[in-house]
């Protein structure tokens, strides 16, 4: 059992799905040069909702003033937001109408979904590792050599059910990234945070 | 069960509001924020005929004397040492018959006393000539006990030479038995055993025993064995003796009194200050699940207190599978100067502990 404990530190709080995504923001906040934020992760712990409860019971919790939720928006992106709204519904947060947007109340609470916004401005369904791999370097060769891996792969018979997970992975695997998860890689650099797709983020991050 | 409880001017709590507590309420939180005095202010409810509740405010500090004199001794139970203000400690209960008890105690002007021990110097003098012999002033202190808005026992507590007395009117002592356990490491061996004694008269003693085989498989059996004009529990562990309980260890001997206490407790509560003093928190699992049996088997209530993160995390896995309803975690926050509680369900309990997050 570690010794150190996760406390609320910081008044403003990303809660995010797992490691992967903690170590996204932190190293996106660090890219940013944004101090003052603090990310928390309860992916692989509990359902959205119990988690803000437990939160909400936290030491120092009413010292948090902003409240900004990440998680995938997988097959169905208005299941997702119903689900969150939900989740705040339930532990008496302001409910923002939709992703990528702020509601006030108690606490300043926002949310938003990945992989974003689509180029129609509608919301994406997809994960994180779909918003990773748009921030890889496109113009990298290896990109064409991920492509015709994965569609190989496919014509061979393999069910790939997440496209962009898969490219990931692959992409990863052959450049100087081998065997980093998603979070490490972020930490390794391999993702360019000034590309247009990230930017719905950075607006709510300095908003917070 | 008490479902609910309010406190105002009483020590650390100037105007506190505890709710829902369960059958078993672990109570956490930094140094000074009241977890003792949670305990104190509901055992003085059940312990009402007694002015055990200002000697213990100077025992558990290890104070013989009251400091500045009888005229302040009692002080310590009041908020900010603020006398002119009423004590009240409410109850509500989850029963309809007894819904709400409350325990007032105030400083009561017009029932001063003035204690002259034998020996005294009893020459003539005036009333302003100091005397040279001790005399001991202090205005009484009233404790009025009522059941649903009617008042039905007041007591005068007031200073005698070698102690407290207590007066009381209506005298109406409490059907709900209590037991409050403080920190200390060692227990008492001889109240053990007048303990056991009680439950084996009513042949009622022989499930203590099985609450300890978790700790002790080899037990299999309890007695008491007097020594002269000392009784002791020993067990029955298959040596060629039997061992006084106390050799076993820490754990089975802690856990030991905890059971007697919440036996000897049956449809009343039991307070226990530190809980995890003395045990291993590898052995803390198994106390916590024999505590809620048998906090179930004699419809006891248990409130406790802790400062270790092992001992909540005991908790939660000792009440997993099927007695999770009767637990929950308080802990006591200082926000703004006052004290507010944080009560957390055993599922939320479960999610902070699994996150990791901080819950002392």
């Amino acid at each position: 059992m570690p010794t150190t404990k996760i406390e609320i530190k910081k008044e403003k709080l990303i809660v995010v799905e797992g490691i992967d995504a903690k170590l996204f923001f932190i190293y996106a906040l660090a890219h940013l040069q944004i101090d003052g934020i603090q990310v928390l992760s309860y992916g692989g712990i509990a359902e959205l909702s119990s988690y803000l409860k437990a939160l909400s019971l936290s030491p120092n919790y009413e010292t948090a003033k902003t409240l900004l939720i990440c998680r995938d928006a997988e097959t169905d992106a208005q299941a997702a937001i119903q689900s969150i709204r939900s989740s705040l519904d339930k532990n008496n947060l302001p409910s923002p109408g939709g992703p990528f947007d702020w509601a006030d109340g108690v606490k300043r609470v926002g949310f938003v979904l990945s992989p974003g916004v689509g180029s129609d401005g509608g919301i994406l369904n997809g994960t994180l590792e779909d918003l990773c791999y748009a921030l890889l370097d496109n113009k990298n060769p290896i990109m064409a050599c991920v492509d015709s891996f994965l569609a190989c792969a496919a014509s061979s018979g393999s069910a790939i059910r997440w496209p962009h997970k898969s490219k990931l992975h692959a992409y990863f695997a052959v450049t100087k990234y081998v065997g980093l998860k998603l979070g490490e890689a972020a930490r390794a650099g391999a993702l360019d945070w000034e590309k247009e797709v990230f930017d719905p983020y950075v607006r709510m991050i300095r908003e917070m | 069960m008490i479902n609910s409880i309010a406190i105002e001017n009483f020590k650390r709590f100037r105007n506190f509001k505890l709710s829902p507590l369960s059958r078993v309420t672990l109570v956490g939180g930094a140094n000074n924020v009241g977890k003792t005095t949670l305990l104190d202010a509901i055992f003085a409810v059940y312990n009402r005929l007694s002015p055990d509740l200002i000697l213990r405010q100077y025992a558990g500090r290890g104070f013989n004397f009251v400091p500045g004199g009888a005229e302040n001794i009692w002080w310590p139970i009041f908020n900010e040492f603020r006398t002119d203000r009423e004590i009240r400690i409410l109850f509500n209960w989850d029963t309809n018959n007894h819904a709400e008890e409350k325990l007032s105690v105030k400083l009561n002007k017009s029932y001063a006393y003035n204690v002259v021990p034998f020996g005294s110097d009893v020459a003539v003098r005036g009333s302003n000539t100091p005397s040279n012999q001790p005399e001991m002033q202090s205005y009484a202190l009233d404790v009025i006990y009522s059941k649903n808005n009617q008042d039905i026992q007041v007591s005068h507590v007031t200073v005698a030479p070698n102690g407290l007395l207590m007066k009381t009117d209506f005298s109406h002592e409490n059907p709900k038995p209590a037991s409050i356990m403080g920190g200390r490491l060692i227990s008492d061996y001889a109240m053990d055993a007048q303990m056991f004694g009680s439950l084996d008269v009513d042949y009622r003693a022989s499930s203590v025993t099985s609450f300890l085989k978790d700790l002790e498989p080899r037990l299999k059996g309890l007695s008491v064995i007097a020594w002269g004009n000392k009784s002791v529990v020993y067990g029955d562990i298959g040596m060629e003796k039997k061992m006084p309980v106390a050799f076993m260890g820490d754990g089975i001997s802690r856990l030991l009194t905890m059971i007697l206490a919440i036996a000897t407790c049956r449809d009343g509560v039991v307070l226990i200050d530190e809980i995890e003093n003395g045990i291993h928190y590898s052995a803390m699992r198994n106390i916590w699940r024999n505590i809620g049996k048998a906090a179930r088997e004699y419809n006891c209530q248990v409130v406790a207190t802790t400062h270790s993160y092992e001992c909540i995390a005991a908790a939660k896995s000792g009440f997993a599978g099927g007695m999770q309803e009767d637990f929950s975690y308080v802990r006591l926050d200082k926000i703004n100067g006052h004290i507010v509680p944080k009560v957390y369900t055993y599922d939320s309990i479960s999610v902070a502990l699994d996150a990791e997050m901080e819950v002392r």
